[in-house]
């Protein structure tokens, strides 16, 4: 999810066709390139983690999740996700198609897919830490504007400045490894500008194409001192899904 | 009842030849209510076993079973068979089947849906649990379009009403239709009843389509009340004394329906979803008086937010409560809220129901405690109040305080 999450915002920044500040000897849309050019080429991925809640007194909650995402010919992309343990919340599943256009929850309690609003994306999801958005991955890539503000010896500092009416940061810090080109870290302010949840990288996986898979994630709110660690144990690429997969259909289906 | 028994060692063959080959879980759940009106605590005890079984990506089995104990029920140890089907998932390009002993839900709204009509609901309403249906033989075949829009049918057999226990029922309608024969003098001392339900078949359609910010379906319902109506009232003299004959039947129903979820219009973070239900009932008479006869409208009409303090709210609009039909359909309002504490176990919730009519009201306050991710308490207190005779007085043997124990596993 987060790994997803972190391409999709890469991804988005090569596309901008914004401001770009010369701070150095590379551009900031060369730096997005390059990590464009690092990130696994896929337009379907399925991934089985373990989702890790840590509170504030460091007690540890874990849940395993199985997904699958999808890149749309027009770049969006829409995933699927659903918890397979602990039991209270086995078969738990969230659909959200086309960057968070709609979102889906399913809840076999009730055996039918609720639709979440729109404007109800920052809300927690299934006491993630993460919000409907965050897990949507709906950050809008329209005019976002980037600048590299500082090159030290071991990383790029990128600032993005997501622009629009339903943005929730009102700016996005990326620090990039200069030398494998991935963000190790991902900083989001919101718009008072206050620091409010960090992303980190902790341990990757680099292919024999020099591809770069995160394969842990920590995500931290730091308004709620609340931690969320993913660690992905298994990860396809490029898995056959039909066209109908990502639907209310697929939702109420028991078996992925 | 053969069937039935049939239907169960299916189920038992099911879970004991598969137990590792498929998806295997279950809950064992203790619930306990202590009524304040009768003064009397009932336990009852519920296994529920679901098994999953894949033969193919497109072909699965599913059976769940539940094992049911209870010290209040004239049949102390059940075993229902709630859901048994086969599933075929695009076996047939864009169609899923299912068959076999089938759970339906129709309807956007949690609770209520007066759209909701292929599956009984036991005799009693619970206020601090969600509704747990029966199963009922009947296909479902879905037609996809495309991702968006979908058909739907649904066909049963035969009808299925609720069921009631017979000495519930026998106590019910005694008490209902003593006082109107002492009126006129005859004391009645026993009861007989018959049940004439209905063997046609029960169907309906719906056409389903996701809007940009929300989703919409309408519906065709061809069926039956799940409840009984009188149909026949006969009193005949016995040895023992006056016995009153009573004819049950079930009143067919055709059910035009509307439901809805999606963006509250201008409430920035709300969810609204919404079931509208026109209802056109075959007339029904008793003793001359028409129980039921023009088309009618139910509807639940209600709206989710979650506030920046996580405090979760539903309120509803409840246009005919579970037991109103016809012109008895009255207004309701509803609001259901629970406050999720960070970094705590505990989870506070309230449901508070008021009749618009005459001001009856039912609220259940209460807290579950997580004590693992697999074992929560939950404590309720329900209250009722409104005389014996208003909209939700009636509901009185609701009154007490409840606990429940749920293990999953």
């Amino acid at each position: 999810m987060k790994l997803r999450f972190k391409i999709f915002i890469f991804t988005i920044f090569v596309l901008l066709l914004s401001i770009n500040v010369i701070v150095s000897a590379i551009t900031v849309d060369e730096i997005m390139d390059k990590m464009e050019e690092k990130a696994p080429d896929f337009t379907t991925q399925k991934t089985i983690s373990e989702m890790i809640l840590i509170d504030q007194k460091g007690k540890e909650e874990v849940r395993e999740m199985i997904m699958f995402s999808r890149k749309g010919e027009d770049e969006k992309t829409s995933t699927l996700m659903r918890f397979l343990s602990p039991k209270s919340v086995k078969g738990v599943t969230l659909l959200n198609i086309d960057d968070g256009e709609k979102i889906y929850l399913y809840m076999p309690a009730y055996d039918k897919p609720r639709r979440i609003a729109g404007s109800s994306k920052q809300e927690e999801f299934m006491g993630t830490g993460l919000s409907y958005e965050d897990m949507s991955m709906d950050y809008k890539d329209k005019d976002y504007e980037k600048k590299l503000l500082e090159e030290t010896d071991s990383e790029y500092i990128v600032k993005i400045m997501p622009s629009g009416e339903d943005v929730s940061y009102k700016k996005i810090i990326l620090h990039i490894d200069k030398e494998k080109f991935y963000a190790k870290k991902v900083e989001f302010y919101n718009t008072n500008e206050n620091l409010t949840k960090t992303l980190e990288i902790n341990k990757i996986r680099i292919d024999e194409n020099g591809k770069i898979t995160p394969l842990e994630i920590e995500f931290t709110d730091i308004e709620k001192n609340k931690k969320t660690k993913i660690v992905i144990k298994e990860i396809e690429y490029n898995i056959e899904l039909s066209s109908g997969f990502f639907s209310i259909r697929t939702l109420k289906k028991p078996t992925l | 009842m053969k069937k039935n028994i049939f239907l169960v060692i299916f189920i038992i063959l099911l879970f004991s030849a598969s137990a590792n080959a498929g998806d295997f879980s279950g809950s064992l759940t203790y619930s306990g209510q202590y009524s304040l009106s009768e003064q009397k605590l009932s336990n009852t005890l519920n296994l529920d076993l679901n098994y999953i079984h894949s033969f193919t990506d497109e072909v699965f089995a599913e059976g769940d079973l539940v094992l049911k104990y209870s010290d209040r029920s004239f049949m102390p140890f059940t075993i229902i068979p709630k859901e048994i089907y086969l599933g075929a998932y695009d076996l047939i390009p864009q169609v899923d089947i299912r068959a076999g002993k089938l759970i339906v839900n129709w309807g956007s709204a949690d609770i209520l849906s007066p759209l909701d009509n292929f599956n009984p609901l036991p005799p009693r309403m619970s206020f601090t649990t969600i509704p747990q249906k029966n199963g009922v033989l009947a296909s479902d075949i879905t037609y996809y379009f495309n991702d968006i829009t979908y058909l739907q049918a649904i066909v049963l057999p035969s009808f299925v009403p609720s069921y009631m226990p017979e000495k519930y029922e026998e106590q019910m309608y005694l008490s209902m239709f003593t006082p109107q024969f002492q009126a006129q003098g005859i004391e009645i001392s026993s009861i007989n009843i018959t049940h004439n339900t209905p063997e046609n078949p029960v169907w309906g359609i719906k056409l389903g389509r996701s809007f940009t910010s929300f989703d919409a379906a309408i519906s065709y319902y061809n069926g039956y009340y799940l409840n009984a109506y009188p149909e026949s009232i006969q009193v005949v003299p016995e040895p023992s004394g006056m016995s009153l004959d009573l004819g049950l039947g079930y009143p067919k129903k055709d059910v035009l329906g509307l439901e809805f979820q999606g963006d509250f219009p201008g409430i920035e973070g709300a969810t609204l979803r919404g079931d509208l239900a026109y209802i056109i009932p075959q007339t029904w008479q008793v003793q001359g008086e028409d129980m039921l006869k023009d088309s009618y409208l139910k509807a639940v009409i209600g709206a989710d937010y979650t506030t920046s303090f996580d405090l979760y709210l539903n309120i509803g609009f409840i246009w005919g409560f579970a037991f109103e039909e016809g012109d008895q359909c009255s207004p309701y309002i509803s609001l259901n809220a629970r406050k999720d504490f960070e970094d705590s176990k505990f989870t506070p919730n309230y449901l508070g129901i008021i009749s618009l009519q005459d001001r009856s009201m039912i609220n259940s306050i209460g807290a579950s405690y997580d004590f693992t991710d697999n074992f929560s308490i939950t404590l309720s207190y329900v209250s009722v109040s409104g005389d014996q005779t208003s909209k939700l007085g009636q509901l009185r043997s609701a009154e007490g305080l409840y606990l429940m124990g749920e293990w999953s596993f």
